[in-house]
């Protein structure tokens, strides 16, 4: 079982790293300019959702990790390891969930998208804006991305949930 | 790539399997029965949160930084790739949203067009007084400064900070500190350096503070960003002075500010000076769009306080970067960083 286990885990990497590869590549070619209101969608936030609610916590936390650094690589200004460590604790918890709540229930993946979209985007948005000094301009800006992060990341959820399946190998019809 | 090795659903049976193993042998008799619990999820969890909290912590300045540098200017590319395919699109959106505007526009423009071809000559002979007694004090003169053109290849890719990615970076001696402008107008700061990129923040970032000088009354005062596009609170200004709608707002560079003297940032909107106050509320608003900002230029000018400090008795005048002199503001390799403010 230990050699299974060791097979389905060394051809997993592979396959985490080049989702959170193409979603990089996705987010910094084409949905950081989706500008509403300055706010765009938190593409890489959203694909630890997304691994975490199609797979459970195990991969959550290693897409989340991965996820995370691939945000500090797109953003230079952004503290290196804030964003892995959230999104880390964000694919667990999201996992947990679907795990033992929500296992099979169609809508509630949004629910998961919108909810786990408001509480990082919060967090994250705080902890950025007070190690860069906050004013209320910022704590209003963050506010704003809170109520809008969710709604973007609902429309962008429709074209790398698929993704997501196809790379992560997911069963369609057990998925579904 | 699913062909020969298992799906996410085996992975998944593969570590419940575990987890329930696992489970079993540290918590006895209590997964014998019902779900296996994600025993195994809390250890990964437990790993990865420690890896990050690591990475928190010397990220900054250990081997991390470097390996970022590498990828993010190898993801160069595919940002100017994708700024050169999206922009076509929302400036479609935008043009749409606002034809009356340009109308508008083009036709103010016009008229400021002609005031300032009258005053173009005047102008070119206090350009050259000024010069003159910029050189005679040591001063700064920004339109003799050196300076690298750099195009802008891509916005922020965060909800959290107002910068841009410039496609010129130490190997074209800009450094962080180093100040960005269009034309002679602020743009805002190097922050961060790759080899070939550099990241700039812009003054209208929440986290900015800019020493300003009012350019009729001369008064100084501090301007705080406020967001993309938005007006500027000029903190700071006395009471009585006359500030008129309109005046130009320029950086102080007094002290030791992060900004060489004389740069434009906008015009004064308006101002109201109630009695009893302090100071009285002046707010300004930039000259452009700074998001949608093509070509800049980085001034190869060093805030003060940044320069490598010199065994001398005399500080040096506000000072470009002389060839061959770096500057190291964060140990081990790039990307160099520099905090906000000044």
């Amino acid at each position: 079982m230990t050699g299974r286990f060791a097979e389905v885990r060394a051809a997993l990497v592979p396959r985490l790293l080049a989702l959170v590869t193409m979603t990089t590549i996705l987010h910094v070619a084409l949905f950081s300019h989706l500008r509403v209101f300055g706010v765009i969608p938190e593409t890489l936030l959203l694909v630890t959702v997304l691994a975490a609610l199609e797979t459970g916590p195990n991969i959550g936390v290693a897409v989340g990790f991965a996820a995370g650094l691939a945000y500090a690589v797109s953003d230079l200004d952004a503290p290196l390891g804030v964003a892995a460590l959230l999104f880390v604790l964000t694919g667990w918890t999201v996992g947990i969930i679907r795990d033992y709540a929500f296992a099979g229930a169609g809508r509630v993946p949004f629910a998961l998208v919108i909810i786990s979209s408001v509480i990082v985007t919060v967090v994250h948005g705080l902890l950025l804006t007070t190690a860069r000094g906050a004013t209320p301009a910022s704590l209003i800006h963050v506010g704003i991305s809170a109520a809008l992060v969710p709604i973007l990341n609902c429309f962008v959820a429709i074209v790398l949930r698929p993704i997501v399946r196809v790379v992560l190998g997911v069963n369609w019809n057990e998925a579904s | 790539m699913s062909s020969n090795v298992g799906n996410v659903s085996d992975v998944r049976r593969t570590l419940r399997s575990r987890s329930s193993r696992s489970s079993a042998g540290m918590n006895s008799g209590s997964s014998r029965s019902g779900p296996a619990r994600p025993v195994r999820s809390t250890s990964s969890l437990f790993f990865f949160v420690l890896v990050s909290a690591t990475i928190v912590v010397i990220g900054s300045t250990g081997p991390f930084a470097g390996v970022r540098a590498v990828l993010s200017d190898a993801l160069s590319p595919v940002r100017s790739a994708g700024s050169t395919l999206v922009s076509p699109l929302s400036n479609l959106f935008d043009s749409v949203g606002s034809q009356q505007d340009l109308i508008d526009e083009n036709l103010r423009l016009r008229e400021e067009n002609i005031d300032l071809k009258s005053r173009v000559a005047l102008a070119d002979d206090a350009i050259r007084q000024r010069r003159e007694l910029l050189a005679m004090e040591k001063l700064t003169d920004i339109t003799s400064l050196p300076s690298v053109v750099a195009e802008v290849v891509g916005g922020t890719t965060s909800n959290f900070d107002v910068t841009v990615q410039i496609d010129a970076g130490s190997s074209d001696g800009i450094r962080p500190g180093m100040p960005v402008v269009a034309g002679y107008g602020l743009v805002g700061r190097v922050t961060v350096v790759t080899r070939n990129s550099a990241r700039v923040r812009l003054f209208t970032d929440g986290s900015m503070g800019v020493g300003v000088r009012l350019a009729n009354s001369g008064e100084v005062g501090i301007i705080k960003g406020a967001g993309s596009g938005k007006e500027m609170r000029v903190n700071g200004i006395d009471p009585n002075t006359v500030v008129v709608p309109g005046e130009l707002v320029t950086t102080s560079g007094l002290g030791d500010s992060r900004y060489p003297n004389g740069l434009a940032l906008g015009r004064v909107v308006r101002a109201t000076a109630a009695s009893g106050q302090l100071e009285q509320e002046v707010v300004m608003m930039p000259f452009s769009d700074l998001d949608r900002v093509g070509l800049v230029r980085v001034l190869l000018w060093v805030p003060p306080d940044l320069v490598p400090s010199v065994p001398s008795t005399t500080r040096p005048p506000a000072t470009t970067l002389p060839t061959g002199v770096s500057i190291t503001l964060a140990s081990g390799s790039a990307p160099a960083a520099v905090g906000s403010g000044g």
